[in-house]
């Protein structure tokens, strides 16, 4: 277990400094440069063209070989520097701490709440299976399912927000509301993200809805049940201790690797919703051209894959004894 | 300019006679700059001024701004987060352009003048403006700001030896060359706010004397936020979602202003803007982007004004292409457009239809080309000139073969049409007229690219056929044709490599000389723009400068380095429900922003 | 976004469901042998399916989808500007444009027709990409082990580690891909890993099976084993997993297209979305709401119809789920009776 863990931790680490590396490349290869979207910032602004020109150079800097801007964005990391973004002229670390907790609140509150509402409607599926609720909740999933969740988001958008009034189409809060542990922040902030949250719940809820379903109708067929049954156990108590936990089980690992993803999400959901998270973020810095803002976020994100893999890795070994993940097999 | 208004501004008593004065005065100042539309006297108010005795109201006027409000800095030097709209309210324009007039109407600095024998450039200040901790707006405050625009490299230094101060409410800019009135008016006031004081920015001047790049630097990332006032209103407070003004009451324009506070709420995209305005959550909304369908949802309490934004989408030829560097061709395509189909299908409430396809703005084509505007050919503003078109084609060689036209080697004229992807309303434009061409038989294909790679690398190395581009340079200095011309015909500041060949060779031209028919009667005449612009950048004498512009501009109308097909209008809405406001199209109103200029001319007042 | 259906991939097929055949050495035709795989891969898989309601349901959608991306976009006009009056409301002339037009006069229904196709071709790339490299990396990790293995599972650690969304947008800008083919590819760069981590926890179980063992010991290659006796068994679930990949893919373009990512020559369902949000007015109630529900209406029953074949075969191929509580198995509903095929088409 232990050399297990290091090596585990290692691989880890490796997959953060490749993806990384490989990032820096990459972002190095997109067209234009931050100098010419500010160019371009200005030109639209109404700047007189020659002052223009005279701006632009100011920010001209001597071009430095890509090995070099990688060795001196490594090294700064390392120190737990981020860099400066150039289009909104703030540390990147002070940007991304602003906005993670944003997009993590409402992407992780989102993918607990679509696993709650999978394993009961699963479950009650599965309890229920053949009868006209099973076939109605199972269609019902599917339906939604269907559905891109940015969809779901421009929709609720237009009607709910535009329509009706019902809920805000943007932001984190109201104009006005200070951060801090009072009833009318948090209050506020559930109420800005009640949409986002809505959206990712609904359409991702229903497959993994279905997914336990599958589980739990297998479970239920396994010997261990029906000597439980035998037994005279009473269905509850069955349903509970021997089913819930079989069958949730298998669904573990996705939920962390689902988390992950919706984080990655986050670019679309939080455009429809200008809601500033990191992937709010990262749009600005993608269309921007802010190389540094761009790293940062591709980091945290990468970051929060591997560690959400690695923990389920690492734990599910200890959940399930059976599962011995990343094991090595003979070579043949 | 009279010469007696100066008695009466000192006379701080009569202030609200005062305020119509500096209203009579842009008249009579800008009389002789064309007629304009809505009548001289839109200035002087619809609503007339009420008693001295008016109370201030303790309301909020809600206006919006798209930046985040808490990162908005006023250095005009820093481009960086560089306020939008607040600084209208907080800072004294020097002078502000009307763009139903064609010409600067006064503010702060009340009069200008090139004397002795045009080597001095006289600025004269309004009295009686302070800032807002008490000291006057003086002579030095101004000339601050003009050595740093151009210490840091604006438009000015190309021709200004020296700033000096004659008085306190006397600047002069020592001229080291001659040039024409008109260009260093655009450059000495437009767009400016008094905003860097003396006494806070002349470290920033000093600065330059030693190494003048790290002092550039460091104007250019100075963020000026703890700001000291000039205007009406001061900065109050820049919380996250807005930024609130207040009024300050020792403005000689205070009494105008009937309302306590000014804010501008953050709204970021357009329709959280338009849903803003349509539930009459802001009061006012600036230089938004709002389609017919839209507008039209808008309740009758809410006005539109719209002013010309001097810039939009024109067709930017590659003229080293086989086809497109074909002036037949160009004029052709010309024809062929349906420039008010085009402005239909990409909302006329946002684009307007160029009369005349020229070097010059919409609505100033009339004014500068006055008498010989009946000579110039419009292309059929609102219909597909088809069989003009074919004809022209014919003339020089091309035929049309199986529904497609070629040339005279049998090459089919194939005209794809690069444009920026993600502008929604330039793509349905870009595809309206790719559809134009395709029916009239030009092989047409839309070719969108990020606008990155355009600016980047497509435009500087001529990688296209025709794009879309700007055909005119944009802002109120447009107005004075000598840029727009420039713009078309020398060196487009959008970094067209177009390879036309009177223009600068940074644009792949030779600056050669161009031959078209002649305006008037047969034969053809032959000029070099390069060297006649260069002429009316200098000359002072209004004939040239005018036949100069009819000339070029006829150049630009015949042999069409760009073809111009519809002019952006900057969209501003105020609401009627709480304010009264001018009626629509005032004259009053047609500057940048009616929102903010309105209150200090007394023209937007708090009705309960 | 759009997620990896990880719950059920872990869930390993059964092997009492198999497709293909133990090793033979036989020598066969090309003839033959294509018509082999046309059996085995095509015609009996596609009987199990037509068994199951769902991927009956589902395959007609998407037969519908095919239809209009081939003969549709034949018989219906292109879209074109002014090609019919400005701002048409649905069925207010419902033979000009039944849907209504655009502001530019666009027929809106044209539009969502015209942008099957491209959209058909993307899916297919990318399916046939994501499940493809996913099968070659799962399956040769999975059963050489060893170094090998290390390596691979790495390489597909480190894909399946990069944000998703975010790579594939910085990827679109720097490529601006025209081709759908070449967009469908760039959309599943990453997505082949998690299910290529998969097929390989599955190959490890199926490398021990006895016929497997006795084909190497017989001294056939590994190509070969492979290609006989293991990507059979894992057939039926990399199936279901193109279904799956289909439908991220269309998601994903969408989305992309929406975001404005990539380049907008061409038609997509994305750019009217984005247009009618963006230019229209949609939201700021313009009165153009339709303009967004003809593209999502397109979006939501292709997704339907992948879902549907995903969901359909994971059943049918899956018998697992087939056991009901308490032994009291009432085989009146489709499903139970539907699932009890397989094994005599089968064996």
């Amino acid at each position: 277990m232990n050399s297990y863990f290091v090596k585990r931790t290692g691989r880890a680490i490796l997959t953060i400094w490749l993806v990384m590396t490989l990032t820096f490349g990459m972002i190095r290869l997109i067209p234009g440069g931050p100098i010419e979207m500010l160019r371009a910032r200005l030109i639209r602004q109404g700047v007189d063209p020659s002052r223009i020109d005279a701006i632009v150079q100011t920010y001209k800097q001597d071009p430095t070989p890509v090995y070099v801007e990688y060795y001196e964005y490594v090294t700064s990391l390392l120190s737990g520097n981020m860099g400066q973004s150039f289009y909104y002229q703030e540390p990147v670390s002070a940007l991304i701490v602003d906005a993670l907790p944003w997009t993590v609140f409402v992407m992780v509150t989102a993918t607990i709440l679509l696993f709650v509402i999978a394993i009961l409607l699963g479950a009650l599926m599965a309890y229920h299976e053949g009868t006209a609720f099973d076939t109605a909740a199972s269609s019902a999933s599917i339906l939604l399912s269907s559905i891109p969740f940015y969809v779901l988001a421009i929709g609720f958008v237009v009607v709910l927000s535009y329509q009706f009034g019902l809920f805000p189409a943007r932001y984190r809060m109201s104009p006005g509301v200070e951060p801090g542990f009072t009833v009318q922040f948090l209050s506020n902030a559930i109420y800005h993200a009640a949409l986002p949250i809505a959206s990712v719940v609904l359409t991702q809820a229903g497959l993994q809805a279905l997914a336990m379903r599958g589980n739990s109708i297998q479970v239920l067929g396994e010997d261990f049940v029906r000597v439980a049954r035998l037994r005279g156990l009473s269905d509850r108590r069955i349903a509970v201790r021997y089913v819930g936990r079989n069958a949730i089980l298998p669904m573990y690992t996705g939920f962390l690797t689902l988390i992950g993803f919706n984080i990655g999400g986050s670019v679309i959901l939080e455009q429809v919703f200008t809601y500033p998270g990191i992937g709010y973020y990262m749009y600005q810095a993608l269309i921007n051209r802010d190389y540094a803002l761009m790293m940062g976020v591709f980091l945290i994100i990468t970051t929060t894959l591997v560690v959400s893999v690695y923990i389920a890795d690492l734990t599910y070994g200890l959940i399930d004894p059976r599962v011995q993940s990343g094991g090595q097999s003979e070579a043949y | 300019m009279s010469e007696n208004k100066s008695a009466e501004y000192s006379d701080k008593l009569d202030r609200r006679k005062f305020v119509s004065l500096v209203g009579g005065t842009g008249v009579a100042a800008l009389a002789g700059c064309g007629g304009s539309s809505s009548g001289s006297d839109g200035s002087d108010g619809a609503n007339g001024t009420s008693g001295s005795g008016d109370q201030v109201a303790d309301v909020t006027h809600v206006g919006y701004t798209n930046q985040v409000p808490t990162q908005i800095q006023y250095n005009p030097s820093n481009p960086t987060s560089y306020a939008q709209i607040s600084q209208y309210l907080l800072f004294d324009r020097f002078a502000n352009f009307n763009f139903s007039r064609g010409g600067f109407v006064p503010y702060l600095i009340q009069d200008w003048e090139l004397q002795n024998d045009q080597n001095r450039f006289v600025l004269t200040l309004r009295e009686g403006v302070t800032w807002e901790d008490g000291d006057s707006v003086t002579a030095a405050d101004v000339a601050t700001q003009l050595r740093l625009s151009m210490l840091s490299g604006g438009a000015i230094a190309r021709y200004t030896d020296d700033i000096i101060t004659e008085d306190e409410q006397t600047v002069v800019l020592n001229l080291s060359t001659q040039v024409n009135p008109r260009i260093i008016e655009f450059n000495v006031l437009g767009q400016r706010f008094m905003t860097q004081k003396q006494e806070i920015f002349q470290k920033y001047v000093d600065k330059f004397d030693g190494d003048e790049e790290a002092a550039a630097k460091q104007l250019r990332s100075f963020k000026y936020t703890d700001v000291v006032a000039s205007g009406p209103f001061t900065l109050e407070e820049q919380a996250n979602q807005q930024l609130l003004l207040s009024r300050r009451d020792d403005h000689p324009d205070s009494e105008n202003i009937n309302f306590q506070n000014y804010s501008f709420r953050y709204l970021d995209g357009n329709t959280a803007v338009h849903q803003a305005i349509g539930a009459m959550n802001v009061d006012s909304v600036f230089s938004v982007f709002a389609p017919p369908n839209v507008v039209e949802s808008f309740s009758d309490a809410v006005q539109m004004e719209t002013v010309p934004s001097k810039w939009g989408y024109g067709l930017v030829p590659n003229h080293n292409h086989e086809h497109a560097g074909d002036r037949a061709v160009r004029q052709a395509i010309a024809h062929v457009l349906d420039r008010k189909t085009i402005v239909q299908n990409v909302g006329h409430t946002l684009k307007k239809v160029p009369p005349i396809p020229v070097g010059i703005p919409s609505d100033d084509q009339k004014r500068w080309l006055e008498d010989a505007y009946s000579d110039f050919e419009d292309y059929g503003p609102e219909s597909m000139q088809t069989e003009k078109a074919a004809q022209i084609l014919r003339e020089a060689g091309y035929s049309k073969q199986n529904g497609t036209w070629v040339d005279s080697d049998g090459t089919a004229v194939k005209l794809p049409v690069t444009v920026p992807s993600g502008w929604s309303d330039w793509i349905t434009a870009t595809q309206t007229i790719v559809d134009q061409f395709n029916e009239f038989g030009f092989d047409a294909s839309v070719d969108s690219r990020n606008f990155s790679s355009l600016l980047g690398t497509a435009w500087p190395n001529s990688d296209f056929v025709l794009s879309a581009g700007g055909w005119l340079p944009g802002g109120g200095r447009a107005a004075f044709p000598y840029f727009s011309l420039q713009h078309q015909l020398i060196e487009n500041f959008r970094g067209f490599t177009y390879n036309y060949g009177p223009a600068a060779s940074s644009r792949g031209g030779t600056q050669s000389d161009v031959t078209v028919p002649s305006r008037t009667g047969s034969g053809s005449m032959t000029t070099n723009p390069n060297e006649r612009l260069t002429t009316l950048s200098e000359t002072v004498d209004e004939q040239k400068t005018r036949d100069i512009i009819v000339e070029q501009a006829w150049v630009t109308n015949v042999d069409l380095p760009m073809i111009p097909v519809m002019e952006k209008q900057e969209q501003t809405f105020l609401t009627t429900d709480q304010w009264d406001v001018p009626e629509q199209n005032a004259v009053v109103s047609q500057v940048r922003w009616a929102c903010t200029w309105l209150p200090r001319q007394g023209e937007l007042k708090y009705s309960g | 976004m759009v997620k990896v259906k990880h719950t059920e991939s872990d869930s390993t097929t059964s092997n009492e469901f198999e497709f293909g055949t133990t090793s033979s050495d036989v020598e066969v035709t090309t003839s033959e042998r294509l018509r082999d795989i046309y059996e085995e891969f095509v015609y009996k898989p596609g009987l199990v399916a037509w068994d199951d309601r769902r991927t009956r349901i589902g395959s007609i959608i998407l037969f519908a989808y095919v239809l209009i991306g081939t003969v549709g976009v034949w018989l219906y006009e292109a879209p074109a500007t002014n090609q019919d009056p400005r701002s048409l409301q649905p069925f207010e002339q419902f033979f000009v444009a039944p849907l209504g037009t655009t502001g530019s006069g666009e027929d809106v229904l044209a539009m969502a027709i015209h942008a099957t196709p491209a959209m058909l071709i993307m899916v297919l790339a990318g399916g046939v990409f994501a499940t493809g490299f996913a099968v070659l990396i799962g399956t040769v990790a999975g059963y050489k082990g060893g170094a090998t293995d290390r390596l691979l599972t790495t390489f597909s650690d480190i894909a399946m580690s990069i944000p998703g969304l975010p790579l594939i947008m910085v990827v679109a800008i720097i490529l601006s891909p025209e081709n759908p083919a070449v967009i469908g590819v760039i959309i599943t760069i990453n997505y082949w890993a998690g299910l290529a981590r998969s097929i390989r926890s599955q190959v490890l179980a199926i490398r021990e099976h006895s016929y497997v063992e006795a084909s190497r010991t017989m001294g056939t290659g590994t190509t070969r084993i492979i290609v006989k006796d293991i990507i059979p068994n894992i057939m039926p679930y990399v199936l279901v997993n193109f279904a799956n990949a289909a439908r991220y893919v269309i998601f994903a373009a969408v989305g992309l297209y929406y975001l404005g990512v990539l380049p907008t020559s061409v038609s997509n369902w994305g750019i009217q979305l984005n247009n009618a949000y963006k230019q229209a007015g949609a939201l700021s109630g313009g009165g153009t709401f339709y303009q967004l529900l003809v593209p999502m209406a397109f979006i939501m029953f292709i997704a339907l119809a992948f879902i549907l074949l995903a969901q359909g075969m994971d059943r049918v191929f899956n018998p697992r789920v087939r056991t009901r509580m308490a032994g009291e198995s009432k085989s009146e509903s489709d499903d139970d009776t539907d699932t009890a095929a397989p094994t005599e088409v089968m064996n």
